[in-house]
This record gives structure tokens, sequence and C-alpha cells, in this order.
């Protein structure tokens, strides 16, 4: 069944010419930061533990994370935690029937896009 | 096949998962960043205090069936491979599976 379907769709994959509207951008983007932070949970948790398991270890977690690379991952996972949490409540109000029409699923979009570039340059901010 | 990888209760439980990680981690956010830990030893006693341990417990617990849900989702849309999809799932539900085996040893452990 799947794969009769498959094959009668018109085929058009050139990523370059597809214009993604900003609703799409908000929606791929909450799939890529949610499998980003799935993957990001040993790095998390081995902080957690270290920081927890001793006094030199707390020291050490500290350590760490006063590095820059570490800040630097750190600023990465802060963005894909806040648009997951922003683009995240919108999708949530989409369900008690909130935003859905186009324009204000558009407004809704870029009120994500706002509220997690505030939030990014506040966290920069502090972490440098 | 029908009810594990179908319909309303995942879709139930992400939401139900996605609003108690809103809400904690406005709380724990706030919270730690008002009456912050300084050292290693409020940070132990803050970890272990039973309100915290439970919730943060509970919040990983949350976390990991969200991404269980939301994963599985985003393989059901692009892996039409059924044996590349079951295999690349199970070793995603290994990897959970252990990461809340850590989680629980390091909540639990707290203090003791």
């Amino acid at each position: 069944m799947r794969s009769t379907i498959k094959k009668d769709r018109p085929k058009y994959i050139d990523l370059s010419r597809i214009k993604l509207p900003i609703t799409g951008v908000v929606s791929i983007a909450h799939r890529l930061s949610g499998i980003f932070l799935v993957l990001s949970i040993p790095v998390w948790l081995y902080l957690l533990d270290l920081s927890l398991s001793s006094e030199q270890g707390y020291e050490q977690a500290v350590m760490i994370t006063d590095s820059f690379m570490f800040k630097l991952l750190a600023i990465i996972a802060f963005w894909a935690l806040a648009h997951h949490f922003f683009a995240g409540i919108r999708f949530l109000l989409f369900d008690i029937d909130i935003g859905v029409e186009k324009e204000s699923a558009i407004k809704a979009a870029k009120a994500v896009f706002i509220a997690e570039g505030v939030l990014m340059l506040m966290v920069i901010g502090w972490l440098i | 096949m029908s009810w594990r990888t179908g319909g309303v209760r995942p879709w139930i439980l992400q939401r139900l998962s996605a609003v108690f990680m809103l809400v904690v981690l406005i709380f724990f956010t706030s919270t730690l960043m008002f009456s912050g830990a300084a050292n290693f030893n409020e940070w132990q006693q803050w970890m272990s205090a039973p309100i915290w341990n439970v919730v943060i417990i509970m919040f990983w617990v949350a976390l990991i069936a969200h991404a269980w849900v939301g994963v599985r989702d985003v393989f059901m849309d692009y892996i039409y491979s059924d044996t590349l999809r079951v295999t690349i799932l199970t070793c995603f539900a290994l990897y959970l599976i252990a990461m809340l085996i850590w989680m629980l040893r390091i909540m639990l452990l707290v203090g003791v």
C-alpha cells in the first residue's frame, strides 16, 4: 500500500529550491533540537554524577563547566532547549485550538524565534 | 503493532510529560537562581532534599518517556525500511534504559 503511494507521488527534493515557511522552520527545528537534546543526555548525567560524587568531583565539574569548549556546547544546548521549550508551548497551544489559523500560526512562530533569541542573548551574556 | 506504534496513548503521554517538564524547568531554574548552591555541600544537600530528589527523578522519567515517543515519531516518519527502523529503535530503547539506570543510580545515591 505504502509503496504504491510513494511511487505515484511527484518528487521534488531539491532542498535548495524549497522555500520552507517560517512555521515549517519552527517544526523541523523542533525535531532537530529534540534529537540533539536526547543525544546530549550523557553529558549532563556525567556532570551531575561527577558533581555529586565528592568534593573533588564537584571542583572538577566546576572546572569543566568553566572551560571554553564546554561553554560552546552549553550555548548550543541552551539554544536547542530554548527552541524546544518555546516551540513546544506553541504546539501545546495548538492542541487546545489556540493559534491554529494561518496568520496567528505565523505570528506565534515569529514569537518563538523572538523569545528564544532574547533568552539566548541573556544566556550568552551570563556565560561569557 | 497497533498499540505499540500508534495512536492516542503516546500522544497523550507526550503532552503530559511536556507540561510536567515545562513546570519543573521553570521552578527548578528559578529556585536554583535565587537560592543557588555555592559549594559542594550545599549542592549535595539541595539534590538530596526529598522534594527536589523526587521531583528530579520524576523529571528524568518524564524526559525519557518524552524522548522515546518523540524520536520514535521522527524515525517512523523518515525510515521506511522496517528492519532498519526496528533495529535503530531497539538500540535507542537500550540507550534510554541505560540513561534511566544511570540517572537512578546518581539520584538515589546522593548523600548516602
